[in-house]
């Protein structure tokens, strides 16, 4: 168990290391997020819409923006494995599709939560909304949903990125399988503002946890069957 | 199952799904009498029901396929959950289509956001889309692999999608609950109702075949099989 941890630790730390070096997937990510961000707080004022009706579709806003750009910048996700044959090495070495799966997870959690924050902090500014008696709460949100969709995103991107539409494929494919946590994540939000708080006995972080938990344990067992064929 | 030219059998149970279909029509549209408050309307109920109840088989028969596969790699398990998916996208079209008629003329709009079972199959059928697409632009030598586990994936998703509708604060439960709540009085329609389920499970399982069998023709096409070889 000791080596496996160990393994795991250090396929962590080359995923960092190659994603700091290149940088691609942060830009595009990070980009992505300022501009549609932006373009949401543009389009929203320009509808001159009331304080109290700008907070209720707050949420929704976020969760769309969050959803779209992690999705569609995700394709690259796999990439530099899936072109230079690096699955295939790493395995032939010993090392297991779960550790492979869970390295990239843990690496594309970060890099979604970072991108919750950074959306939170563009939208709150542009339209106008007051997080900070909630920021703690969105932010608990924000880990747990980056963990579920990164869980999804990684496997997906194992599939999509050997398409030849791996582009559109990746959103198309992603999409229809997270609307249980758009569901979640907006009825969260959307009592934080509202409430400022989480309701007590609120389903919503449940049903986040189960579809991380299945997500999870679907990625650990076929990850490996994914990227051999 | 077996690749070869379909037997008499194949053609007898085809047939038999036809004139299930075709009598399930007769006492549908000829021997039921118009519901009292919908109209005529409300026998798309018929259809509607049947599609939905076959589009969860299929849902079912995809899930089980897309394990077997991963599990043993046989071709055949690969051809079934390919078939199923497509019918069961077929399906979950007529599903929504008539689930559309029905509700603009009860709520007088072709859709409501807050019934969990429309929004279920909606997200059932981009599942099923996005299945679909993959199966004709994925890698192909990988294309196996990545349906099934695409297969498993949506077939998990679907109840947590359910669940999770039911539970939205603003949802109005407008989705009719007949057999629920001891609706369908009158006896012939509970006989119209069982022979429309019958007629499209039935149906639904000859165009799996159907679709199963083209598939393994391809196959064999593909990988330069003798005609009559087997391919599971």
């Amino acid at each position: 168990m000791g080596r496996w941890l160990r393994v795991l630790r250090l396929l962590i730390s080359k995923e960092f290391a190659v994603e700091l070096r290149g940088k691609e997937y942060t830009t595009l990510l990070f980009c992505t997020t300022l501009v549609i961000g932006a373009l949401i707080g543009a389009g929203v004022s320009s509808a001159v819409l009331d304080a109290a009706t700008t907070t209720k579709i707050y949420p929704m806003l976020v969760w769309v923006v969050f959803l779209i750009t992690t999705t569609t910048s995700s394709a690259r996700a796999s990439e530099t494995e899936l072109d230079g044959r690096g699955f295939e090495g790493l395995l032939l070495a010993g090392v297991t599709g779960a550790q492979l799966y869970l390295s990239k997870v843990a690496v594309t959690t970060v890099m979604f939560f970072i991108t919750w924050v950074l959306l939170l902090a563009v939208t709150s500014a542009a339209l106008d909304q007051t997080l900070s008696p909630v920021y703690g709460t969105l932010l608990a949100l924000g880990a747990g949903a980056a963990l579920t969709l990164s869980a999804l995103v990684v496997l997906v991107s194992g599939v999509a990125g050997t398409s030849t539409l791996r582009g559109v494929l990746m959103p198309l494919l992603t999409l229809p399988l997270i609307f249980p946590l758009f569901f979640a994540g907006v009825e969260i939000t959307t009592e934080c503002l509202l409430y400022g708080a989480l309701t007590e006995g609120s389903i919503w972080p449940g049903v986040i946890t189960v579809l991380c938990a299945a997500f999870l344990l679907v990625g650990v067992n076929s990850y490996e069957a994914v990227v051999k064929g | 199952m077996n690749s070869k030219t379909p037997t008499i059998w194949h053609s007898l149970a085809t047939v038999v799904a036809f004139l299930l279909v075709a009598c399930a029509q007769y006492y549908v549209f000829m021997v039921v009498p118009n519901e009292q408050v919908m109209g005529a309307v409300q026998r798309v109920f018929y259809f509607h029901v049947a599609s939905a109840l076959a589009c969860y088989a299929a849902v079912g028969v995809v899930f089980v396929a897309s394990l077997t596969y991963l599990a043993t790699r046989k071709d055949g398990a690969d051809l079934l959950s390919v078939a199923a998916g497509e019918v069961g996208f077929v399906l979950c079209t007529v599903v929504l289509a008539t689930g559309m008629i029905w509700g603009h003329s009860a709520w007088n709009t072709w859709f409501r956001w807050e019934e969990p079972r429309l929004v279920t199959f909606l997200v059932l059928w981009l599942i099923f889309l996005s299945f679909t697409v993959l199966r004709n632009f994925g890698d192909p030598a990988k294309t196996a692999v990545h349906g099934s586990v695409l297969g498993i994936l949506g077939a998990i998703t679907v109840p947590i999608v359910y669940v999770s509708i039911k539970f939205l604060p603003q949802s109005a439960r407008l989705h009719p609950e007949v057999i629920e709540r001891g609706g369908l009085k009158d006896p012939s329609y509970w006989q119209a109702f069982g022979l429309s389920v019958v007629a499209l499970l039935a149906l639904s399982a000859v165009l799996v075949w159907v679709r199963y069998w083209l598939g393994s023709i391809e196959y064999r096409l593909r990988i330069g099989c003798d005609e009559g070889e087997r391919v599971v």
